[in-house]
């Protein structure tokens, strides 16, 4: 089962919020399908919001086909969002944390490194 | 509802049926005793009665002062039933039950007064079953006193009190203020009552005695007060002047004599031994009508207002 | 159709000479968590006593739950209240009070009321006047759900906790609507909790009712228009301004918008909740009522 956080200040809509952590932990292999999502009574006194928020949320997540409401019985996942396969992110990630160092040792500041990555991503965008 | 009220008031009726109890035993103990000790000197002539009464002072002094229970009644059955609940706000949660305000009142003021009755009747039984000997060996159960702490009486005077006590609190919603009215109220209402209205109940009847004869008191009456005459029948005022004609007199006992002559008497009023039913029922009555009216102005209080 | 769980029309209460409320009329869609948002003595006790039948009104009507508020079990069954000063029997303990629920309400739903205050770990056995503010609040809460209502209505309740009973007072709430055919109407100062939590609002401020409608819809209503200094004359004909700060070089509308256009040069962005609320809260002059 997976725990549910909500940062106030960041600006994205708490139902977003919600289903992008399912989506993680989906990615992150943490949820497999067939797995059933906490029910919106859980969500609800464990963050503290609104029970639209979390329906509009598991709503957002039926829509893309990712999980599915059986009338009754609860919230399942039926697939895991498109994407690498579980152990790809940490494969990265150990990658990235490398690439991290190397950058930081030839005497890039950090925000000299954000600009980087984004800049990359960006192009990449326009290439695709 | 009625669960809600044994829960609130458990501890009151604890406490005060324990000290009932404890006056029982006091009663009981000492009534007998003294009803024994009444027996072995009540054929000796003039000598009864006197020491009989001295040496049960303390128990007397505690039957006496249960005059203040009504008062006592008014304050923690009275005044605290709704003040206290109005200063913790716990009515407006009782009124946001599914019980109706109305059914909370009526169940409310129906116990704390059938409480009432309860510790003053039981009270007011015990002290008229403790007096049976005084009132046989001097009969003053009539006079203001004891009248007051006997029989019916205590039970209106309490009812009085408590139904007091829940409207100043349901008009003035604050515990300090209510007992406040009700100690006051009461106590002024009382001695009204006592020195103003109830002489009035029936017509006094009139004893004439000479000037510097010893007044006799009928047997069981209520002495309402003796007034001097003058020669021609009206009253005297303040202490007596010596009248012009005797102040000639050398001594003492010629200027009584002298002043008898003139006409001078004494007349005492007082109400005789058998109106002392008629008039328990209508004191208490008018406290009970009282009580009741009491209790209507606060209980529309309490119901047309906002919480 | 069910009755709306809250409508009033032309609602006021006066206390001697001054208006508490006055002229106030909305309604609140069933199964909603409405937030009640208004200064202090903005009438928002008043507004709530009134619908929990505590007082009555000097003018208008109200309904709650589809009846007017009276003495009357089945009025008092539907409408739970849970009063600022949480009032509790202080030598009771929780145990104690649910048996007082237990025995002042017929539709009373005794497991679900244990299950709520086990959740947050309140002692049962201890006294009331030996519980932390917190979780008397929870017992209060318990007690309120516990009769099952249809409406519920929260005055404050949230003012005086720590920031960790507030969120498990909340959760528990949200819970309860997520749970049950609910509908509440909750007042509070603190907007960022009313927000999360909330998904309608009711605004008072100075008596009188400048909002009632949903926050989704009343954040994408409203917008902060920025400009080099100009007139705000054409702007307001079509659009209705809230608030304006000018200085001599630029200035900038919050406004409701309209359906006219909006001329050029105004930078137009979205607004949080919060600044929307406190732009209606520092105009208390203009009256204007805005509802759905």
């Amino acid at each position: 089962m997976i725990v549910f956080r909500l940062n106030p200040s960041s600006g994205v809509p708490p139902y977003l919020q919600l289903a992008q952590q399912v989506r993680q932990a989906l990615s992150a292999g943490v949820l497999v399908p067939g797995d059933q999502l906490p029910t919106v009574r859980e969500v609800v006194s464990q963050v503290a919001v609104n029970p639209n928020t979390v329906f509009k949320s598991y709503r957002e997540l039926e829509r893309e086909g990712l999980v599915q409401g059986r009338p009754g019985a609860g919230t399942f996942v039926l697939r895991r969002p498109d994407g690498p396969p579980p152990g790809t992110h940490a494969r990265l990630a150990k990658g990235l944390a490398r690439w991290v160092d190397t950058a930081r040792t030839a005497g890039m500041s950090d925000s000299a490194i954000e600009a980087l990555v984004r800049t990359t991503l960006d192009r990449g965008e326009a290439v695709a | 509802m009625t669960w809600v009220l044994w829960r609130q008031h458990r501890t009151q009726v604890a406490v005060l049926g324990a000290i009932l109890a404890v006056f029982a035993v006091l009663m009981a103990i000492t009534g007998n005793q003294m009803a024994h000790d009444y027996e072995a000197i009540r054929h000796c002539g003039d000598c009864r009665g006197f020491g009989l009464t001295r040496s049960y002072n303390l128990p007397r002094t505690v039957v006496n002062l249960s005059v203040g229970v009504p008062v006592l009644l008014g304050v923690f059955l009275g005044a605290a039933m709704m003040a206290r609940e109005v200063e913790q706000a716990t009515n407006v949660l009782a009124w946001t039950q599914s019980v109706t305000r109305r059914r909370w009142l009526a169940t409310k003021l129906g116990t704390v007064l059938l409480i009432t009755v309860a510790i003053a009747g039981g009270m007011a039984a015990l002290v008229t079953w403790w007096s049976r000997t005084m009132n046989s060996l001097q009969d003053y159960r009539f006079e203001a006193l004891q009248f007051d702490i006997q029989n019916l009486s205590p039970v209106a005077y309490s009812l009085f009190a408590v139904a007091l006590g829940f409207a100043a609190a349901a008009i003035l919603r604050r515990m300090l203020p209510a007992v406040g009215v009700t100690v006051g109220g009461f106590f002024a209402v009382r001695l009204f009552i006592e020195l103003s209205v109830r002489p009035h109940y029936a017509a006094t009847r009139h004893a004439t005695f000479a000037l510097f004869a010893p007044t006799v008191r009928p047997r069981g009456a209520w002495m309402v007060g003796t007034k001097l005459l003058d020669g021609n029948g009206d009253v005297v005022r303040g202490p007596l002047r010596m009248p012009a004609a005797c102040r000639a007199a050398v001594d003492r006992l010629s200027a009584d004599q002298c002043v008898s002559k003139l006409g001078y008497k004494v007349v005492s009023s007082f109400h005789p031994a058998d109106r002392y039913w008629p008039f328990q029922w209508i004191e208490a009555g008018i406290f009970v009508a009282l009580a009741a009216l009491l209790v209507a102005v606060g209980a529309m209080v309490v119901l047309r207002r906002d919480a | 159709m069910t009755a709306l769980p809250i409508t009033t029309t032309g609602l006021g209460k006066r206390f001697g000479r001054t208006w508490a409320l006055r002229d106030c009329t909305f309604e609140v869609p069933e199964h909603s968590l409405c937030a009640l948002v208004g200064g202090n003595g903005a009438g928002k006790t008043t507004l709530l006593r009134m619908l929990a039948g505590l007082s009555r009104p000097t003018t208008g009507e109200l309904e709650v739950a589809g009846r007017r508020p009276a003495d009357d079990p089945a009025f008092l069954a539907d409408v739970g209240f849970l009063a600022q000063e949480i009032p509790l029997y202080r030598r009771w303990t929780a145990e104690d009070h649910l048996a007082f629920g237990a025995h002042l309400n017929p539709r009373w739903d005794g497991a679900a009321t244990r299950d709520r205050l086990r959740r947050v770990n309140i002692p049962l056995e201890r006294r009331i006047e030996a519980l932390s503010g917190g979780m008397r609040a929870q017992v209060a809460l318990a007690l309120a759900l516990g009769k099952r209502p249809r409406v519920l209505l929260l005055d404050e309740p949230v003012a005086a906790l720590d920031p960790l009973a507030r969120r498990d007072f909340l959760g528990t709430l949200t819970a309860a609507v997520a749970d049950e055919d609910l509908t509440v109407l909750l007042s509070s100062h603190l907007l960022a909790d009313l927000e999360r939590v909330c998904d309608h609002l009711v605004l008072l401020s100075a008596g009188h009712l400048h909002l009632c409608a949903d926050i989704e819809e009343i954040v994408a209503a409203h917008k902060v228009l920025t400009a080099p200094a100009r007139e705000t004359a054409a702007l307001e004909r079509d659009h209705h301004v809230i608030h304006v700060d000018r200085t001599p070089r630029q200035v900038s509308v919050l406004a409701r918008m309209g359906i006219g256009p909006i001329e050029d040069g105004w930078h137009v962005e979205d607004v949080g909740l919060e600044e929307i609320v406190l732009a209606y809260l520092g105009r208390t002059e203009s009256r204007e009522v805005a509802s759905r």
